[in-house]
Parts: structure tokens; C-alpha cells; sequence
């Protein structure tokens, strides 16, 4: 039995990652590359993930290889199912249970190369830490700078008190 | 702050997950960059036209209801008042304030206006000022106006629109009022999946006017109509030939009703809700064509009119049927023999009979045997 081809990932950190292309592919980005490129011994460079950042993504594809992949033409915005399922599974729970830092960047990480299951985990990860807050917790939470002036948070009250109890 | 939060498409993302408008005001309060995003989801639905006078200064708007002194007249046959509340302008607002209004209503993608408000006043000030007003990312728009507020100046401004979604309510009889606002509806050609029409008077301009929105209009897959019987009767039939159709819902007013028979149609329908006369419910189910249709429901005005077994039989013939509702006001006359035939759809998994008349012993091990 032939092993599964496999492809090399090279990190911002110069890392290098041989996994099987069926797990790389989880990525749309890494996808197009090859398609592009055609296969090639060389590594895949991903100059805007780094080492530790990578490890982790690839590990979420290893484990989502066999998962059907989200249609290519779905609009976020107009996905009302996606906004429902606000669940997260047990695995991607405990797989996203890191420190903030490591969330963002798993979430930039997998904005960049294209992986939307993962980027829905880490944004709904993100959401779920959010509800319930005042915009003060918030801004403590992830270290936000209040940079309204006294006018324009009152005009924003104002104009969206409405939203208060729906 | 992480630069996550610096990239609007990431913020905007994350901000989607949060359902609830409550979240969503907090969120508009932390920062610039969240209020953008916050704001933009906020305003997306607006279950009331009036949260866009919010955008004007205080003490720009009145709102006067009818308890305050204000005019106000009764509907014909109930006690309710209406309009419920009348806004004026208190002085004209200034262009900036005008362009804060049209920002806002730029982002609406789903707008309600509630039952009996009374906008005339304010439309016409917009009307005067010559004030742009357009909702051009708007699809969804739920109408339900009085006839003697003067909807028909709101249409417009819905010219722009690409509406997916329309569901609009006429409740009184002013003829005129109705057969504008149902022109230009079609005029406006929106590119339609869900239309819902309610009227408890339709004259027969507005009635040709829909007939013809139905039949230009062949992306509808979702329509319900409840209207004078004789009106409905008609649409009915157009309806039956929309090739994307799959959901129907059909209330007619009691009586009157004169077609016995409907062109085979419907041919991709999935579910059919029907609150009619029993000539009608067994016409509209014998016209069926869809092999797909998979709920139907239908509820009686009155009595069985006509051979009881007819419906049932064209029933059985639908074969990948698997939820069944039936609802009677006066069941006098039907055996349970006539619901024999659906012994042989053996996919239903949901069957429910509703009676509210006497005359039909429920037969638990008939009631079984179909469900």
C-alpha cells in the first residue's frame, strides 16, 4: 500500500511541517497553492504563522481530515445556520481552551490560510466570552481603549436603545 | 489591544456570532471600531420604522398616542383605536441630521412597520424637504399599515430595493389606496421568494395587478394569501403555476366560493396550509402535481360539503406525504371510512384531527393505523 503524499509546510519561524496533503488541504489557501503550483518537494512557505501557532492549527486539521468540507460559495453574512449553531463541539472546546493571545492568533491564522470551521470556532470562542458583558468588562477583558468622546457614546446610547431589550 | 480588533472583516465576524441585540448595544459602547461593526448588525433588522427617528436630536419628533388628545378614529367591527401613535416633526431637522437618518436606513437588510402607526406627517416633511430616503440593501420588508394612513406615498422608497422577502397587510377598504400601492408593487419588479398578501377588501384592479406580480414573478417559492374568498379563488389558480413554489399557504373568507375545479399545477410544492371552504381544500389537493409534497394541512371553514372520500383519496395519491393535519368547524357527515384511503400513505408520521363540531366518533385503531 502506496503512504498517503504528503506535503511540507515552512513557518514564519523557518519550522518545517511534513503532513499528509489531505490534511494541508483542510486549508483552502494551501490548497490553491498546489493546485496552482503543482506538487513540489519544496515547502510551503506561511510567512504569517509561526511555529507554535502552526502546530496547533495543523493539529485541528488532523483531527477534521475527514470532515465534508463548507460549501465554497457560502455567504457569511447572509448564514443564518451558522449564526444558530453557536455550539461548539466537546473536541474543538477543549482543543481551543489557550490563552487569548493564542486564540487571536489562531483566529488570524486561520483567516489567513483560509480554514472557515476553525475561524468559526475561535470567532464564536470569542463571541461567547463576549455576551453578557458591559462594555467596560469588555474593554478590560481584551484590553480595549475607550476612545469615544462623552458626545458621541451618548448619541450611540441614544440611537440604539431600541436594541436594549431585543 | 490585539490587531485582531484592527481588521473590520475579523471584528465583524466575530461580532455576527452574537444573536442577541442586547450584546450587540453593549458591544456598539466599547470602542470606534466596535461601534462601527456593532451598529451595522443592530440595524440590520429593524422590527420598527420608528427607531430611525433615534438619529435625530431630542425634542426633534413627537410621538402622540390617542390616550394624549390626539386624533384618532375606530376600525370598523372592534373596539380598537387606532392610529396607536402619530409622529410629527417639532421643527425640520438640518441636512446633516437628514444624512444620519439615511445612513442608517442604508443598512437596514429587514425593516417591519408596526400595525396602525400613522407616518403621514413625517413622510410629507421628507416629501417636502426632497429627502433621498431609500433602504438600498434592503430585501425583507413586512408592511402591515391601516388603509387610511397614506402607505401608499411609502412605496417609493423602496424603489431601490432588490426585495426577497414582502409581506404586506392592507386592513380597510379604500379602494384607491390599495390598487396604487399593489401597482407599484409590480412596477417595482422585485426579485421575490416570499410574498405574503393580506387584504380584507381587494378590489379587482389590485387583484389583477397580483395575478400579474405572480406571473412575472416566477422566483416566488414561498406565497401566502389570505383574501375575500372570491379574490383568492383566482390567485389560487395563477399560484398553481409557479414552477419554484414549494410552500403555500391559502386563507380565503367565509363564503361565496365558486370554483369547483383548479388546473393540475403546483408542481414543486412541499406544503400546503389551507383554512378555505371544503370545495376549495379538495380542489387545490386534486390539482396537485408535485410528487414532493410532503405537509399538508387543512382546516374547513364549515361543514363537509361534498363527498367526504374525494379529498382523502386525492390525498393517498401523494405519495411521499409524511405530515397530515386536518381542522373542522362541523364534521357532520364524515365517517371515518372516508379517511380510509390514508391508510395506504405509509409515510405519514404526523397525523392530527382538529374537530371542533360533533358528528365524528374518533376511532383510536383507525387514528392508529395512519399515524
Amino acid at each position: 500500500m502506496s503512504a498517503a503524499p504528503q506535503v511540507t509546510l515552512e513557518s514564519s519561524d523557518g519550522e518545517k511541517f511534513k503532513v499528509d496533503k489531505e490534511v494541508a488541504e483542510r486549508s483552502v489557501l494551501i490548497k490553491n497553492m498546489i493546485e496552482d503550483v503543482g506538487e513540489s518537494d519544496n515547502p510551503i512557505p506561511l510567512p504569517n504563522v509561526n511555529a507554535s501557532v502552526l502546530k496547533k492549527v495543523l493539529e485541528y486539521c488532523e483531527h477534521h481530515r475527514g470532515d465534508p468540507l463548507p460549501a465554497a460559495d457560502a455567504d457569511p453574512s447572509n448564514d443564518d445556520n451558522r449564526k444558530r449553531a453557536t455550539e461548539i463541539s466537546d473536541w474543538d472546546q477543549k482543543f481551543i481552551q489557550v490563552d487569548q493571545e493564542m486564540l487571536f492568533e489562531i483566529i488570524l491564522a486561520a483567516n489567513y490560510m483560509d480554514i472557515k470551521p476553525l475561524l468559526d470556532v475561535g470567532c464564536k470562542t470569542v463571541a461567547n466570552m463576549i455576551k453578557g458583558k458591559t462594555p467596560e468588562e469588555i474593554r478590560k477583558l481584551f484590553n480595549i481603549v475607550n476612545d469615544f468622546t462623552p458626545e458621541e457614546e451618548a448619541q450611540i446610547k441614544k440611537e440604539n436603545e431600541w436594541a436594549e431589550d431585543r | 489591544m490585539h490587531p485582531v480588533w484592527n481588521i473590520p472583516e475579523l471584528l465583524a465576524y466575530i461580532l455576527s456570532f452574537l444573536d442577541d441585540k442586547s450584546h450587540l448595544l453593549q458591544c456598539a459602547l466599547v470602542c470606534r471600531a466596535f461601534s462601527v461593526e456593532a451598529a451595522r448588525l443592530i440595524w440590520k433588522t429593524v422590527e420598527d420604522f420608528c427607531h430611525l427617528f433615534g438619529c435625530f436630536p431630542n425634542n426633534t419628533i413627537s410621538m402622540q398616542t390617542p390616550g394624549d388628545g390626539s386624533s384618532s378614529m375606530k376600525t370598523s367591527g372592534d373596539d380598537s383605536t387606532f392610529p396607536t401613535r402619530t409622529f410629527l416633526f417639532l421643527h425640520t431637522p438640518d441636512p446633516a441630521e437628514w444624512n444620519h437618518m439615511r445612513f442608517r436606513a442604508g443598512m437596514i437588510k429587514e425593516l417591519t412597520f408596526s400595525e396602525f402607526d400613522d407616518y403621514d406627517a413625517i413622510l410629507e416633511m421628507i416629501l417636502r424637504q426632497k429627502i433621498d430616503l431609500t433602504f438600498p440593501e434592503l430585501v425583507s420588508l413586512h408592511f402591515y399599515i391601516a388603509v387610511p394612513n397614506r402607505f401608499q406615498t411609502f412605496l417609493p422608497l423602496f424603489a431601490t430595493s432588490r426585495l426577497q422577502e414582502l409581506d404586506i397587510s392592507f386592513d380597510g377598504s379604500n379602494d384607491g389606496l390599495i390598487n396604487a400601492a399593489m401597482e407599484i408593487l409590480l412596477v417595482q419588479a422585485h426579485p421575490l421568494r416570499s410574498l405574503e398578501i393580506g387584504a380584507t377588501s381587494f378590489p379587482d384592479l389590485s387583484q389583477n395587478y397580483a395575478i400579474r406580480l405572480l406571473e412575472t414573478t416566477p422566483s416566488i417559492n414561498y406565497l401566502c394569501l389570505t383574501l375575500p374568498t372570491s379574490d383568492g379563488e383566482d390567485m389560487a389558480e395563477v399560484a398553481g403555476r409557479l414552477p419554484n413554489l414549494q410552500d403555500f399557504h391559502l386563507e380565503l373568507s367565509d363564503g361565496d366560493g365558486v370554483r369547483t375545479t383548479y388546473s393540475p399545477g403546483f408542481g414543486s410544492l412541499v406544503s400546503l396550509d389551507t383554512w378555505t371552504e371544503w370545495t376549495t381544500a379538495c380542489a387545490i389537493a386534486q390539482a396537485i402535481t408535485s410528487p414532493n409534497i410532503a405537509s399538508l394541512r387543512v382546516r374547513v371553514h364549515d361543514g363537509i360539503t361534498g363527498p367526504p372520500g374525494s379529498l382523502f383519496e386525492s390525498i393517498a395519491t401523494m405519495a411521499n406525504l409524511n405530515n397530515v393535519a386536518f381542522g373542522f368547524w362541523d364534521s357532520e357527515g364524515l365517517q371515518w371510512v372516508d379517511v380510509a384511503p390514508l391508510l395506504s400513505c405509509r409515510l405519514i408520521s404526523d397525523f392530527d384531527v382538529n374537530i371542533a363540531g360533533a358528528g365524528m366518533e374518533l376511532d383510536d385503531e383507525v387514528l392508529l393505523a395512519i399515524s
